[in-house]
Parts: C-alpha cells; sequence; structure tokens
C-alpha cells in the first residue's frame, strides 16, 4: 500500500512537473506580446489566456490534493481507487481542455463569465467541449474529495476530525491540526464543487434550450465555484505545512488546541463569503452582502496570520532549524503568502476595489500568494518526497541555483503586475492602446522575470525527477 | 496623489515590515534558545487585538465611502444611458428603449463640470465592464454592465477635460479595442 502510494503521488509530480512549465510558457508568451515582444494573434492570445488560468488552478489543486492524500495515508488509509478515478479524469479533463482551447480556440476565460460562452467567436464544437471538460475535471475531484473525507472518516468521528471537542476543552482524541485543516478543506472544496456542478447543469439546460439563465446569479455560482476552490487549494498546500515545517527544526511538533481548532473552523465558514468581493462593480448586488464581502475577507487572514503564519514565525524564531531548500521554500513562501494576503485585503476593500477591480493589481496579488506561497509550499512537498524516496538530498549548489532564480525572478514578475496596477493598466488585455503605454513597458520586464522563474522550474524538474523515479524501482 | 499612489505605499510599508520581520527570525536561527509557550500565547493575543483593531478602524473609516453610498441623497443633474455591447459603447441621454447607434453617440457626449452625473449602465449581450480614466489616464470609477441589469454610478467631474471609458471586463477577442470618451466642460 505504501509503495501504491509513493507510486501515485510521484506520478501526479511527474505530470505536474511537466505541465507547469508549459502553462508559464503561455503566460511568458502573453506578457511578451503585450510587451512588444512577439506577436501573438488576439484570438491565440485569449485562449492562452483561458488555457493557462485554468491549467494553473487545476495543477497547483491536484498537486495540493496529492500531497494531501499522500500524507493522510500515515494517519488512516484513503480508498486508492479515488486516487486513481482522480487521476484519469484530470487527464482526460485536461486532455479535452487543450483540444477546446489550443484547437477549438475556445476563448472565455478561466471563469467562462455567463453568457460569454454562448457569444462564441471560436468553433462552434468548442464550448460544450470546454464544458465536458469542466464537468469531467469536476466529477473527478469529486470522487477525489469524497475518497479523503471516507479515509479521515475511518479513524475519526466527523466532529473530531474539525476538532469540535477540543471547543468543549476536551483533548482526547488526539487530533493532528493537519487532519483538522485537510477536513474543513475537503468540506469546503466538496461545497464548491456542487456549485461548479450546478453552474454547469444550468450552461447545459440553456445550451439545449430548455431556459435561459439569469446573469447575477450565474456570476455568484462562477465564483463561489471558482474563487472558493482557489482559496481551498491554498489551505491544502498549508495543511501539507504544518505537518512537515516542524521535521526541518528541533522543537516538538504542532498540536492541535482550542484556538487552533476555532481558527480552521472559522476560516472555512468565512471564505464561503469572501466570494462577494468579486462583486463589488455589480452594484445592484444587494448592499448588505457587498458589505458581508468586505467583512469576511478582512476575517478571513486574522486567523491565518494569527495562527500560521504566527505559529510559523514563532517555531522558527531561535529554533536550530536545518535549512535546506524544502525548509527555505516554506519560510519565504509564508511570506510570499502573507504579502499576497496584505495585497488581496486591500483590493478587498471596496472604496479601493472601485479604481483596482479588473486592473493588474487583481493578478498582482493572486501571483504573490499562489507564485511565491502556495507553489513554494507544493515545491517544498515534493523536495520533501523527492529526498525521502531517493534517499539522496539536493546539492548545496542545485538548492542555491534554484531558490535565487525562484525568488528574483517571481518578486520580479510580481513587481511588474503591481506597478500596472498602480497605473491604471488593465488585466486580459492582450495589447495596450498609446495613453496606456506604461503596460507595454512593464510587460517586457515582466516576461524577463518570467524567463528566470521558468529557469529556476527547469533546474528543480532536473532535480526532483531523478529521485522521484526511485519511486517505481523500489 | 492618486488612491493607487496610496494602496501602493500602503501595501509596501506592510509588505517591509513583514520582510523586515521574516529575515530578523531567519536569522535568529544562528542563536537559539527555547521560549516559554505562556510567552509565545501572550505575543499571539497581542498580535491578534491588534490585527482586529486594524482591521476594524479600516472597515468603518472606509465603507461610508463605498460607490453605493456615494450622492445617495443628492438628485442627479444629468443621466446617462450606458449601453455596452461587443464591442462598443453607446452613451445617450435618452430612454433606454431608445435605439441610438454608437457613431450618433459616442465621443460625441459633453458633461457640465461639476455637476452629479448618474450613468445608468447595461449589456445588450455579455458581461463589460465601464472604467472611466481621468484625463491623466487614471481610473477614478467603473461599474460593470450585465445584461438584464441597469447598475448606476453617480459621480461628479470636478476636471474638464477628455475622459476615456475603457471596457474593463473581459468580453470576448475585441475587448482591449473598445472603448469611448466623452468631454467634461
Amino acid at each position: 500500500m505504501e509503495q501504491a502510494n509513493s507510486r501515485m503521488t510521484a506520478l501526479w509530480i511527474y505530470t505536474g512537473l511537466t505541465l507547469f512549465p508549459i502553462l508559464i510558457l503561455l503566460g511568458i508568451f502573453m506578457r511578451a506580446n503585450q510587451g512588444g515582444v512577439i506577436t501573438v494573434p488576439a484570438d491565440r492570445f485569449f485562449s492562452f489566456l483561458t488555457l493557462h488560468g485554468l491549467g494553473m488552478a487545476g495543477l497547483w489543486f491536484v498537486f495540493g490534493m496529492a500531497s494531501n492524500n499522500y500524507l493522510l495515508n500515515k494517519h488512516s488509509a484513503s480508498p486508492l481507487v479515488g486516487n486513481i478515478i482522480a487521476y484519469i479524469l484530470t487527464l482526460i479533463g485536461v486532455v479535452l481542455l487543450i483540444i477546446a482551447t489550443f484547437i477549438g480556440k475556445f476563448a472565455a476565460g478561466w471563469y467562462f463569465l455567463y453568457p460569454l460562452p454562448f457569444y462564441k467567436t471560436w468553433e462552434s464544437w468548442a464550448t460544450p467541449l470546454f464544458l465536458v471538460s469542466i464537468g469531467v475535471l469536476g466529477v473527478g475531484w469529486l470522487v477525489w474529495t469524497i475518497s479523503m473525507l471516507i479515509g479521515i472518516l475511518r479513524k475519526y468521528s466527523l466532529p473530531q476530525a474539525l476538532a469540535w471537542h477540543y471547543l468543549r476543552g476536551r483533548k482526547e482524541p488526539e487530533v493532528p491540526p493537519f487532519i483538522v485543516v485537510l477536513t474543513a478543506t475537503l468540506i469546503g472544496i466538496f461545497i464548491c464543487l456542487l456549485a461548479g456542478v450546478t453552474l454547469l447543469s444550468l450552461y447545459f439546460g440553456e445550451y439545449l434550450g430548455w431556459f435561459k439563465n439569469d446573469a447575477l446569479l450565474m456570476k455568484n455560482l462562477t465564483f463561489i465555484f471558482g474563487h472558493t476552490l482557489v482559496n481551498e487549494m491554498l489551505y491544502l498546500a498549508v495543511a501539507v505545512l504544518y505537518e512537515l515545517y516542524p521535521e526541518f527544526g528541533h522543537r516538538a511538533k504542532w498540536k492541535t488546541t482550542w484556538y487552533v481548532a476555532l481558527s480552521w473552523n472559522a476560516t472555512f465558514l468565512i471564505v464561503m463569503f469572501a466570494y462577494f468581493h468579486h462583486l463589488y462593480m455589480d452594484f445592484v448586488q444587494p448592499t448588505g452582502f457587498q458589505f458581508i464581502g468586505q467583512i469576511a475577507s478582512f476575517l478571513a487572514p486574522i486567523p491565518a496570520a494569527v495562527i500560521t503564519i504566527f505559529s510559523v514565525l514563532a517555531y522558527t524564531y531561535r529554533n536550530s532549524m536545518k535549512w535546506n531548500l524544502a525548509s527555505l521554500l516554506y519560510f519565504y513562501g509564508v511570506l510570499g503568502w502573507a504579502i499576497g494576503g496584505v495585497a488581496a485585503v486591500l483590493d478587498a476593500t471596496i472604496v479601493n476595489n472601485f479604481v483596482l477591480h479588473n486592473t493588474q493589481w487583481v493578478p498582482a496579488h493572486f501571483h504573490t500568494y499562489n507564485l511565491l506561497g502556495q507553489i513554494f509550499f507544493n515545491l517544498a512537498f515534493v523536495v520533501w518526497f523527492a529526498e525521502k524516496v531517493s534517499g539522496t538530498p539536493f546539492s548545496v549548489g542545485l538548492s542555491r541555483s534554484i531558490f535565487a532564480l525562484l525568488l528574483l525572478g517571481g518578486w520580479g514578475f510580481v513587481s511588474m503586475f503591481y506597478l500596472s496596477g498602480t497605473f491604471s493598466i488593465p488585466r486580459r488585455f492582450n495589447l495596450y492602446p498609446p495613453d496606456l503605454s506604461m503596460g507595454t513597458t512593464l510587460a517586457k520586464a515582466a516576461a524577463g522575470f518570467a524567463v528566470l522563474y521558468l529557469l529556476g522550474i527547469a533546474f528543480f524538474f532536473f532535480g526532483a525527477s531523478k529521485r522521484c523515479a526511485r519511486a517505481f524501482s523500489r | 496623489m492618486t488612491q493607487q499612489v496610496l494602496v501602493l505605499i500602503s501595501f509596501l510599508i506592510v509588505s517591509g515590515a513583514l520582510v523586515l520581520v521574516f529575515q530578523m527570525v531567519f536569522f535568529s536561527t544562528k542563536k537559539t534558545n527555547d521560549i516559554a509557550p505562556a510567552r509565545v500565547n501572550r505575543y499571539r493575543g497581542l498580535w491578534f487585538l491588534m490585527l482586529g483593531i486594524i482591521l476594524g478602524v479600516v472597515f468603518f473609516f472606509t465603507l461610508p465611502r463605498s460607490p453605493y453610498l456615494l450622492f445617495v441623497q443628492e438628485r442627479p443633474e444629468k443621466i446617462i444611458v450606458v449601453t455596452a455591447q461587443q464591442f462598443a459603447f453607446t452613451l445617450s441621454d435618452e430612454s433606454l428603449d431608445r435605439e441610438k447607434t454608437s457613431a450618433e453617440a459616442s465621443g460625441g457626449t459633453v458633461l457640465p463640470a461639476g455637476a452629479l452625473v448618474e450613468f445608468r449602465v447595461t449589456s445588450r449581450d455579455v458581461n463589460h465592464g465601464f472604467g472611466i480614466y481621468d484625463p491623466e489616464h487614471t481610473i477614478i470609477a467603473q461599474v460593470q454592465a450585465m445584461p438584464g441589469y441597469v447598475n448606476r454610478l453617480r459621480i461628479r467631474f470636478e476636471k474638464p477635460g477628455t475622459y476615456n471609458v475603457l471596457c474593463l471586463e473581459y468580453c470576448g477577442i475585441a475587448h482591449f479595442i473598445m472603448r469611448t470618451s466623452f468631454e467634461v466642460r
């Protein structure tokens, strides 16, 4: 079982590390086109944009699920079949998605905002194929979520797994924070996927001519599905951090306490309402919902900052840490997560959103906590896993090169987004008009920094792939 | 100084503080010793309190300035109906039911400086954005254009000049050329 589990994890890692550079390349093409370095036709540009956005979200979601699935088996076995079904359906979904975007030129963006998919300027078959691909991915991930929840429920009851007994002052049975975070996140994922199923059903209903949908309802469903899923994928990476980070210091592993339990149960609830901040500029949405959006967006980082970020700092302070590639990625990943969070809170303040919504401030903040936060956490897991299965640590030279390239390339890249947002450069433009020529200059620099990040990932792939291969030869 | 620059400065100050704290903690691992859990919990409590107060203050000071509450007690002096459609805007002071072509209306709108203007923004097809750029090319206001709904944006233009309107919601492959302008005199 342990061997099969390792092989499945290695398979996910190979698939992910192959797709990631391709998706980065699409991003570089887009920024280089915006910078006037190369020319990508508009229809291609927007199909790249669609695949890049969806591909990255999907890739790091499954990476988070795969690493959690691997670690969950140390506590309680989850059915392997769930992992296998998810892998097969993910592959099928990705192939269909690539066909819809690359060949069919489907270009409605990652969030295919209703009713844009029906106003097609691409192949007519690409829209239903795209919706089917999302459906296939959703079914695979729903099965996987249930399979992991089964694994948890084999050992703990649901209230125990959510650590409710800690809130009542009891500490038995002992539940590791990893299980608490993972359970709360999986339930959240289950809810978003159900919203996704509803959204797709409504699309198909209209496609078949049964009814006409309401644009505001569809917008709400799109964001509760997409935005919340992206939030949850971050928490998947944080669950792994809770489990692995203490391995790099000499102090005892973290234990669940009442405030850890309260924090993650609260986060699970709060995050369900934060998506309203995507609808601030829809003034017809009831004003109360807009205010709930700002309240939830302000409350969501409090548990994260007070519990996780503070705990990482407190754990590290004056601790004899073993600094290697994995622990550095974790530590500085927490910094990236925190800074991305600050930028997100600023944008989620309604008065700021009034002048920042759909400018490049938005990709700035999510690229910060994804590229320099959550992806660092996931890469740290890969290093930990690769070293564990191979017994060979990453060399100091390779580790330093990877880390320097990722930091320099990543921070340089997101800085260009922040500056663009500050100078009112809109997002999702393939070319900038002469009155916004600053966007062109910044895009050119961003493409250069992204190349450095890509180089870091190429080195990483080299280091991780040969070590992960040992999972198959053992 | 624009609001965007203020946001950037706030962001840089907080991020700079975070970088300093992380670097200090990183270098502290050279000198190791244990810290009492009670002390850690005390700091955690203080941190929680401080963060809660900061966010609470920001919340209560910014909410009344939100666009839904701006100028609600006043009567607009000028009403402009904005109809967005792939890939152009129609600006008109006629009712929504009257058909007007974009060629006839766009570029020809003149608004009085200092007057309260209400834009009634809707879409005939997909979601669009209605982002107003001032003569210095800085966004000063925006609202979404959504099919089936009318979003009302109230704004007072103090500065005379040419204001550009850009579509800020991705609406299809010619999204980047969707724009119009009006004059404030």
